[in-house]
């Protein structure tokens, strides 16, 4: 009956799994907000959105309960050294139990941590989407080929400039411009300004092992990871499913113990009277 | 918190600057096309005296030279593909026509008519009637 009611937890928990999903949700979405970030503070505001979501709530409060059951799972372990007879039973029952609790509790978070992945991965995947998007929006081939004939058409007229000023000073305009004056004064700040900004540490590239990237490929990097995160899930996946498999055997092997008996007297058939065994009894 | 608001302020700020500054791309290209027109329309036109000529155009050469360094300086004009801005860069020797005539060595005005290939041997060589 025992084995039977652990047989149904197994199932029921698999129901209660797929309703909790509504109840542990994060849906992050890529805002155009998100784009204008720098690479690296988009990592930190999806990480931060994501501690902050039911989701990571609840795999914090599965990670308690796991540390919970493995340490209730040690203390049953020991005590199946020193247990016999009744109590054996009861503490291999126990055992099992926790164990089938524990392998809930790290499905749901194998599940979570999944999920989580995924939908990290499609955050990732719009933003360098938009990205590129926004990196080669201004660029259609006309406007490249105007910025093109602008350049060279600038570059002509500043082997004439001197030239043409020398005519404005012929024409009687012994003083430059308002504009020829603001602009050669603007020119000087300008460049500073620019360096400023370069060197600012604000504007500083994202860093991968100590070398600067471009947010590009920082986003890719990101992806990278978390294509090796999905990776390594499957694999504990498989290990769950085995550790799983292990449990089911245990509970078998228990159900078969509590009916058949742990001896091997099981098999022998019940001696019965037979008529040559009573034949002493009437002849003497 | 207050920081916070700062950042966002600037930022508004700037987009807020861009927005402005994106209003009208094409308006230095405007006022150079409107300076340009004014100062042909000057050498051009007979009704004024030599001296008030000469006097007149210097002022819209000098501001015609500022005009055609500001269009060629402007980086919001090639976001703009506009016919206007084709045609301006396609065509530099009468777009910029007080820079492309010092490199040619001639005055604006005659630059203008030789781009256009209205030269005295093409005048000589037309016949007045009717179209």
């Amino acid at each position: 009956m025992k084995i039977r009611k652990l047989t149904f937890c197994c199932g029921m928990a698999t129901l209660w799994m797929s309703c909790l999903s509504v109840a542990s949700d994060w849906q992050p979405q890529a805002s155009d907000k998100l784009i204008t970030l720098p690479a690296n503070i988009i990592e930190k505001r999806i990480e931060q959105d994501f501690s902050a979501s039911p989701m990571a709530q609840r795999l914090t409060d599965l990670d308690s309960q796991m540390q919970d059951k493995t340490a209730r799972i040690a203390q049953l372990q020991n005590s199946l050294q020193i247990a016999d007879g009744e109590a054996l039973a009861d503490v291999k029952y126990a055992l099992v139990q926790e164990k089938s609790d524990y392998l809930d509790l790290l499905q749901e978070s194998h599940q979570l941590r999944k999920q989580a992945s995924i939908q990290k991965q499609g955050v990732y995947q719009q933003v360098l989407k938009k990205f590129r998007h926004q990196q080669t929006a201004g660029n259609t081939p006309t406007r490249i080929q105007l910025k093109q004939k602008q350049e060279a058409a600038l570059a002509r007229m500043e082997k004439v400039m001197a030239e043409v000023d020398q005519n404005l000073i012929h024409a009687g305009f012994n003083e430059t411009s308002p504009y020829a004056d603001e602009y050669a004064g603007n020119l000087a700040q300008i460049e500073q300004l620019k360096n400023a900004i370069t060197s600012h540490r604000g504007n500083a590239s994202p860093t991968l092992n100590g070398a600067q990237v471009s947010s590009e490929e920082y986003l890719r990097q990101l992806l990278m990871d978390i294509a090796m995160h999905q990776s390594l899930l499957d694999q504990e996946g498989l290990m769950l499913s085995y550790m799983a498999r292990l449990v089911a055997l245990d509970a078998q092997e228990l159900e078969y113990q509590l009916a058949y008996g742990d001896s091997g007297d099981g098999n022998k058939t019940r001696v019965v009277n037979q008529a040559s065994q009573a034949v002493d009894l009437f002849i003497l | 918190m207050k920081l916070l608001s700062i950042t966002t302020g600037l930022m508004m700020g700037t987009l807020l600057m861009s927005h402005q500054a994106h209003s009208n791309t094409l308006f230095s290209l405007e006022n150079l096309e409107r300076e340009r027109a004014t100062y042909l329309h000057l050498l051009a036109n007979s009704a004024l005296s030599a001296d008030e000529r000469l006097r007149q155009s210097k002022q819209t050469y000098r501001r015609m030279v500022d005009m055609e360094r500001m269009v060629l300086r402007d980086e919001r004009i090639t976001q703009s593909d506009a016919p206007m801005v084709k045609n301006a860069f396609s065509h530099y020797e009468l777009t910029f026509l007080a820079h492309a005539s010092a490199e040619s060595q001639r005055t604006p005005y005659s630059h203008w008519l030789f781009t256009l290939n209205i030269t005295p041997a093409v005048l000589g060589r037309s016949k007045m009637g009717g179209r």
